[in-house]
């Protein structure tokens, strides 16, 4: 079996490999190794110094940059990241490595499995790592505070299914409110949401854990300030203060 | 936003003004890029559009449009259209002009939205993708001639 596995995938690399002369001296390679969108790896390969150099010319940067930029010193810091433990070097957006005749084959996989990793930089967005908040804001939840029964998604004014409180805690009587906040329509929505019911004269806390703090405007903290009982500035405040908190509510 | 084929057919090709005009093309880290933006005439979509080149292989271009849901994070890239980098994974052995547009079949299976591509001869250069790209996805004719008047050399 081994032996026919073998024969296989000698046959299918041999055969799925070809090269061409770019430009002189340097020499396309052809490989069954594919970005996800379906595109070959672009994978250069030149004689420097009696070694084999093998370059991408920056076309990974390149294909990052339709949805993600590389462009503040942390990004930077993750890129290089990247490309040094993967035992890859960078000029100028350039990515290559260097490898000896023996070394040719592991090194051009090595590459391969760099630049792949540095187009998956763009799973960094924005968006993705928003989406994060919440699950982090739920696994804590269900993993340290259960103490307090935690309750997902309820709806405190029965007629007014668009205030919601994400989570609803029960350390004694009444009910402890818990919001999240990542952007500016969440804290006013927030916001809203103590306001109508502190005025259907209800009993209860409200908490409200934020993303970040720091990146709402000036009114908007002035705005949940005056309207909520409690906030944490972030996820990571929440998990180091809420126990306390809601134990003070017994 | 999960997007049904009807919206991508209607995101490509539905009229657009440009509402920010292209910056001029500047070289990064081994690229030169240049983009703008843009919105459907009827104000309900936004997008954004890309243009790269490869400053070693000027024939590794891409012209790109993105999409930008109004109420919603997150964009898609719509279409793509590429120069003959490589091979890609539908036509291995070869090298062609291509257009990588996204489909509903692959949001639904889960792909990378514009993992499918269409093979062109629309295009053979640089300068034919651009002009191309941006009636294809339909640029108003105004927009086109006062922006991209036809006797500019892209490259510049």
């Amino acid at each position: 079996m081994i032996e026919q596995i073998t024969e296989k995938l000698k046959n299918q690399f041999n055969g799925r490999f070809r090269i061409n002369e770019t430009r002189p001296g340097i020499y396309q390679l052809f490989l069954p190794l594919y970005h996800e969108d379906g595109d070959m790896i672009e994978m250069y390969l030149q004689e420097e110094n009696d070694m084999w150099k093998i370059s991408d010319y920056a076309m990974a940067l390149m294909r990052l940059s339709y949805s993600y930029e590389v462009d503040t010193e942390n990004k930077e810091k993750i890129f290089q990241k990247i490309i040094s433990e993967n035992g890859l070097s960078e000029d100028n957006g350039n990515i290559f490595i260097t490898a000896n005749d023996e070394q040719l084959y592991p090194s051009i996989l090595q590459f391969a499995t760099g630049i792949s990793k540095v187009s998956s930089m763009r799973y960094f967005k924005r968006e993705v790592i928003d989406s994060l908040f919440f699950e982090q804001l739920k696994e804590y939840i269900y993993s340290e505070l259960t103490n307090y029964k935690p309750e997902e998604k309820v709806f405190p004014l029965k007629e007014r299914d668009d205030l919601e409180a994400y989570y609803a805690f029960h350390p004694n009587g009444y009910p402890v409110y818990l919001f999240g906040v990542k952007d500016v329509p969440k804290a006013r929505l927030a916001a809203i949401c103590c306001l109508e019911f502190q005025k259907q004269q209800q009993k209860f806390r409200s908490y409200v854990v934020h993303e970040d703090f720091e990146k709402l405007s000036k009114k908007d903290r002035a705005r949940l300030t005056s309207a909520c009982d409690k906030q944490f500035i972030s996820l990571d405040d929440f998990r180091e203060n809420a126990t306390i908190f809601l134990e003070r509510e017994k | 936003m999960a997007l049904d084929q009807n919206t991508i057919n209607e995101l490509i090709l539905c009229p657009k003004r440009i509402i920010q005009e292209p910056s001029s093309w500047k070289l990064e880290k081994g690229n030169y890029r240049m983009g703008f933006e843009l919105e459907s005439i009827d104000k309900q979509y936004f997008f954004t559009a890309f243009g790269r080149y490869n400053a070693m292989f000027n024939e590794n271009f891409s012209f790109g449009l993105v999409y930008f849901p109004k109420h919603e994070k997150g964009s898609y890239e719509i279409i793509r259209c590429n120069g003959p980098h490589g091979e890609h994974r539908q036509f291995p052995h070869h090298i062609h002009y291509h257009i990588h547009k996204t489909t509903q079949q692959n949001i639904d299976s889960g792909l990378k939205e514009d993992s499918t591509i269409e093979i062109t001869t629309k295009y053979t250069n640089f300068d034919e993708a651009f002009r191309f790209f941006v009636k294809y996805i339909n640029v108003i004719q105004g927009d086109i001639d006062k922006i991209f008047p036809t006797q500019t050399n892209l490259f510049n």
